[in-house]
């Protein structure tokens, strides 16, 4: 009997707890578009102008970020994606809009960007800017880059970085964080059911 | 004493022939680039039947420069790094693989379009040579069932 007991005040007191702190994380992350992982509105520079997330209102936004001298890990990605997207009938993918965000603006200018980018779709768009900018974007997407100088190698430097695509439903929010390797049949469903919902 | 003749031609080839002909090259391809794409890769699978050895370097005209990399996965962070070398222990298979290690082409000098065949020649530490023609493919995963899928974020 006293040990049921004890185990009640446990589990109600564990249980007011993690209230507390699921609160305190609801009401952070309603407060900021900062928090880590929250994804949000984001303005940056493509060939033709400033682009924003919020100019895709509507379509689900698929957001890969890497850069262009990247040989392998970003094609694979962005190679994936765009297949994927072409599983979908043609009328479902002209829904999604998809992103390739340049952690590079020293090597990646917009104009350079928004060539390289129509290599794997007419409509993939090509994303960069100051650091800045692209930091603060990482941070709400809880991108990791770095810069790395390699001084043995004729690329000088490589950017260290998160490979994941992230999918954003029709009204912006950030809805799926797809692994790096993930092939382009399970993509494909992840963004049938964006466009579904 | 005839075959003894043969055993020790058989055995004798087996120890002068060089690393360049002990080791076969399977499904060897390069990655697609193109639209100001400046780098690429090449992968393969190698199998080395003789002593053990290793890739030292390697050529190509379709770059300016060849190096040998590999990629680390980092908690999902993907740092790719120069290395010295790729080892080839003996009667076990090397795979040079997207995501892994590869052999890279850096300031390419030319578009490399799906279907175009083009000229790899790896160099051995012993200083034997072999050269390889490859295929150059789009590169993406393979269909892998209901694996890998994306992860819901979690909304409060």
């Amino acid at each position: 009997m006293k040990t049921t007991k004890a185990l009640y005040f446990w589990i109600i007191a564990v249980s007011f707890f993690a209230g507390l702190v699921l609160a305190q994380y609801y009401l952070k992350q309603r407060g900021s578009d900062l928090i880590p992982g929250a994804g949000g509105e984001f303005t940056l520079q493509a060939a033709s102008g400033p682009v924003s997330l919020s100019d895709y209102r509507g379509k689900v936004v698929a957001i890969y970020f890497g850069y262009m001298s990247c040989p392998d890990i970003c094609p694979t990605s962005l190679w994936n994606l765009t297949e994927a997207v072409k599983q979908l009938p043609p009328e479902q993918a002209r829904q999604v809009q998809p992103v390739f965000i340049s952690v590079d603006p020293e090597r990646d200018s917009p104009e350079a960007l928004s060539i390289f980018v129509k290599g794997y779709s007419d409509n993939f768009v090509g994303l960069t800017d100051t650091k800045p900018n692209i930091d603060k974007v990482a941070r709400q997407y809880s991108v990791i880059y770095e810069k790395v100088p390699l001084k043995d190698s004729a690329m000088g430097y490589v950017m260290d970085h998160t490979s994941v695509i992230y999918l954003v439903d029709r009204r912006g929010v950030l809805q799926y964080y797809v692994p790096h390797d993930t092939p382009p049949n399970s993509i494909n469903a992840d963004l049938r059911k964006l466009l579904a919902g | 004493m005839k075959y003894l003749a043969l055993i020790w031609l058989l055995l004798s080839q087996a120890v002068l022939a060089d690393a360049a002909q002990n080791v076969v090259i399977d499904k060897p391809f390069a990655r697609a680039a193109m639209q100001q794409q400046k780098n690429s890769a090449a992968f393969m699978q190698i199998i080395n039947q003789g002593q053990p050895a290793a890739i030292v370097n390697a050529r190509s005209s379709v770059s300016e420069i060849v190096e040998l990399h590999t990629h680390i996965n980092d908690n999902g962070v993907m740092r790719m790094r120069k290395i010295p070398q790729i080892d080839l222990p003996h009667g076990q298979m090397v795979k040079l693989k997207p995501g892994g290690l590869h052999v890279m082409f850096i300031k390419l000098k030319r578009d490399l379009n799906v279907g175009d065949m083009i000229d790899v020649t790896l160099v051995f530490d012993d200083g034997s040579e072999k050269a390889l023609e490859l295929p150059v493919h789009k590169v993406m995963m393979k269909h892998k069932g209901m694996s890998g899928h994306g992860k819901k974020m979690m909304h409060h």
